[in-house]
């Protein structure tokens, strides 16, 4: 990425952007089949948080990860490799796995693709344990290190020292939108033609200031999320990391590449209602979606599926159903939508990532996920509320993402014949 | 009509030096020696330099915003400098909804003194901690606060990275131009001083007096000639890995910047160019801000034709501009 005045002014191709990569890691576990088959039969994997105390909050429960006892080091060095932090980790494994899967090599390196990379928290956990060290003790060992690696820009070069590519690194940090909006920026790369090859994603890892903020916030579910119930009455944070490898069809048909699916509209918008909270209404909630459709150039009747961002909590699930309602209109009946985070938990930075996987799952199965736990919806929805897995016909898919501070982004997505 | 250019059509700046272009160039043009203050947290034996902020000669009228109450250091000087940037004619055609304008805003560090407060109450006991300090602790809590202070619902983004991410802001906001996504882009690199952030800057050079500030500029097509400043460029981000160390990413740089007369702005060179911290402190994340904001003033008072900024990261990368009256 670069600007040159002579170069730039007067270009403004449309590329199509092929998806020819995923990698995936939730608390349902490690890769793209057990992730799917995790959706496809409608499992939850919440369980009770053990990497810190919470012994004193309303809640305990979250999509904690399981982490493998070995992961690849490739071209990381051993000291490199000794020293990532647990949100390294995530992301190395899913870069790993979109790695493999877009079978890129040698000739991807060198166009060394630009990585736009979401997240909210970064490497928080050794942000922390600097905190605890520099209130605690005089001694200064280690201390270097954790300023270094908790910087989020640290993780995103990890990924790409590992994979060998050295291209440049952008991190988006718009709360819960970040790995959504990541991805819609590496999306305009390519359609721009500003790059051949991107790699997107986004990723957080559970840690104790952000869980203790949710919870301070009362946004936790003290049972359990029930996005677009009744009686709702709060989320559960959960950890992951998803990428992405993006593609021009130039590139892909080059090398005989078989997409995924395509990305084909993003629309993002700011809601200046509040700072933790919706406009009721959803006002940008229906920007962006609209922005999206008419840069995809699909009306609400093209779209199959919505994965809702649907956290589970009052104000937001209210928000988005009435932006649906009037973003599909008199459709609205025949949309599907569900939220994954009843399954997962809400994986902040990493959200909007993870679920365009997801999105692009139900375009290759040609099922539908169900939004979990809900006893009764809620009266905003008059759309298709999934509630248990259902085998679909999908060829077009919307997704949502909205975050603090008003950061909202949609992505819509199609399945290449 | 010629073809249009990109063009900084106004910056602003919160410094050690004060608050406003104004005060940043005449610090520079004068060499001036600014203060220093020593901060030391209590129970620690380390003490760190420091140049702060001074307090503005007037009370801030944008504080009366409610979104603003309470924000911390490093949202009101990215306002401040934002709204310098942006001037009132501006503001008033965003306000009408007549001007879509993005945001971008560029941290290092982000809100380090909520984030520093919040963890302690977390530490003491997580049941008790103030809902009113976590969203604060947000990175993209102070563009949050500018796009619903501007009433500007265009796309506001939160780019965080070493001390070179400005640059990568502008190329963003130059890519939203270029899609005619919007009709201005804010940049905006903010910083605030805390004993966090800064005895972990000085962890890495000791004799580093660490500052604070924002630095911001308005990013506009323009197909007026005579208009404004004009980017002439930004190189590729030379990022460090295993097969490029920031040696190599500087050498690269230097090549890919063209040679010219005119203002040279650097930092982390070590060479003959201008490196505003030796005045200002080390503003971190702003201090690049604060490098192409000095740049367009002097641009703008026609004492140089053209001036480059070279800044070579910390931990990231090694990038450059270059822009011509």
């Amino acid at each position: 990425m670069a600007f040159n005045e002579k170069q730039r002014l007067s270009s403004s191709p449309s590329n199509r952007v092929f998806v020819t990569g995923t990698g995936i890691v939730t608390s349902l576990g490690l890769g793209w089949e057990t992730n799917a088959a995790g959706f496809r039969e409608g499992r939850a994997a919440l369980r009770d948080i053990t990497l810190f105390e919470t012994s004193r909050q309303r809640t305990s429960r979250g999509g904690e990860v399981e982490l493998p006892t070995t992961i690849d080091q490739r071209s990381l060095t051993d000291r490199q490799f000794q020293r990532l932090d647990r949100a390294s980790k995530l992301l190395l494994l899913a870069g790993y796995e979109a790695w493999d899967q877009a079978g890129w090599g040698k000739d991807e390196r060198q166009l060394a693709p630009p990585a736009v990379i979401g997240t909210s928290a970064g490497g928080m956990s050794l942000g922390e344990a600097y905190y605890q060290q520099a209130t605690t003790s005089t001694r200064r060992h280690g201390q270097a290190t954790r300023v270094s690696l908790y910087q989020p820009q640290s993780q995103a070069l990890t990924l790409c020292q590992a994979i060998g590519t050295q291209g440049p690194i952008s991190i988006v940090s718009n709360a819960c939108a970040s790995g959504a909006d990541a991805i819609g920026q590496a999306y305009r790369l390519i359609r721009s033609g500003r790059a051949e090859c991107v790699i997107t994603g986004g990723y957080d890892a559970l840690c104790q200031l952000v869980f203790a903020g949710f919870d301070s916030l009362q946004a936790l579910s003290p049972g359990l999320p029930r996005p677009f119930d009744a009686d709702r009455d709060g989320l559960a944070l959960g950890e992951g990391a998803a990428v992405l490898m993006l593609e021009s069809e130039a590139h892909a048909t080059k090398r005989s590449a078989t997409p995924l699916g395509e990305i084909c509209g993003y629309g993002c918008a700011t809601d200046v209602h509040h700072l933790t909270q919706p406009h009721p209404e959803g006002l940008a909630a229906l920007a962006s979606m609209t922005a999206a459709c008419r840069e995809a150039g699909v009306s609400p009747t093209d779209i199959d599926y919505i994965n809702a961002h649907g956290t589970g909590t009052p104000k937001n699930d209210v928000a988005e159903g009435a932006a649906i309602q009037k973003w599909a209109g008199d459709d609205v009946a025949s949309i599907k939508v569900s939220s994954t985070k009843g399954a997962i938990g809400h994986l902040l930075g990493g959200a909007g990532s993870v679920e365009t996987i997801i999105a692009l799952m139900t375009l290759k199965g040609q099922w539908v996920p169900p939004s979990l736990n809900v006893r009764a919806p809620d009266p905003v929805c008059t759309f298709d509320l999934i509630r248990e897995p259902r085998a679909a016909k999908v060829d077009t898919v919307l997704t949502n993402s909205f975050g603090f501070g008003g950061s909202n982004a949609t992505l819509i997505l199609r399945r290449v014949s | 009509m010629s073809s249009p250019s990109i063009i900084l059509s106004g910056a602003g700046a919160v410094s050690s030096a004060g608050w406003g272009t104004e005060a940043l160039f005449k610090a520079i043009q004068e060499h001036r020696q600014l203060p220093t203050d020593i901060s030391q947290r209590e129970g620690s034996t380390s003490s760190v330099q420091i140049r702060r902020v001074p307090k503005p000669k007037a009370p801030l009228a944008f504080l009366r915003n409610p979104r603003l109450r309470r924000c911390s250091p490093i949202s009101r000087y990215a306002v401040a400098a934002a709204l310098e940037a942006l001037g009132e004619e501006r503001q008033a055609q965003v306000q009408d909804g007549g001007y879509r304008l993005g945001v971008l805003f560029v941290f290092m560090n982000g809100c380090v003194n909520y984030s520093n407060r919040f963890y302690s109450e977390v530490l003491n006991d997580p049941s008790l901690a103030s809902p009113i300090l976590f969203p604060e602790t947000v990175f993209n809590a102070p563009a949050s606060h500018l796009a619903a202070m501007l009433e500007s619902r265009s796309p506001a983004y939160t780019l965080i990275g070493d001390s070179t991410q400005f640059l990568g802001g502008m190329d963003l906001g130059i890519e939203w131009l270029l899609e005619d996504q919007v009709d201005g882009v804010l940049v905006v690199g903010s910083e605030e001083l805390d004993w966090l952030s800064t005895e972990a800057a000085c962890l890495f050079n000791r004799k580093m007096i660490v500052s604070e500030g924002a630095g911001a500029v308005l990013l506009e097509s323009s197909t007026n000639s005579s208009d404004s400043p004009k980017v002439c460029g930004i190189t590729p981000a030379f990022s460090y890995g295993n097969d490029r160390n920031r040696t190599q990413a500087t050498a690269q740089l230097l090549e890919a910047l063209p040679n010219a007369e005119g203002l040279r702005l650097q930092h982390g060179l070590n060479d003959d160019g201008l490196d505003l911290s030796n005045v200002l402190g080390n503003a971190l994340g702003a201090g690049l801000a604060l490098q192409c904001a000095y740049a367009r003033t002097a641009l703008t008072n026609g004492d140089v034709a053209q001036a480059q900024v070279f800044h070579v990261g910390t931990n990231q990368q090694a990038i450059g501009a270059w822009f011509r009256a």
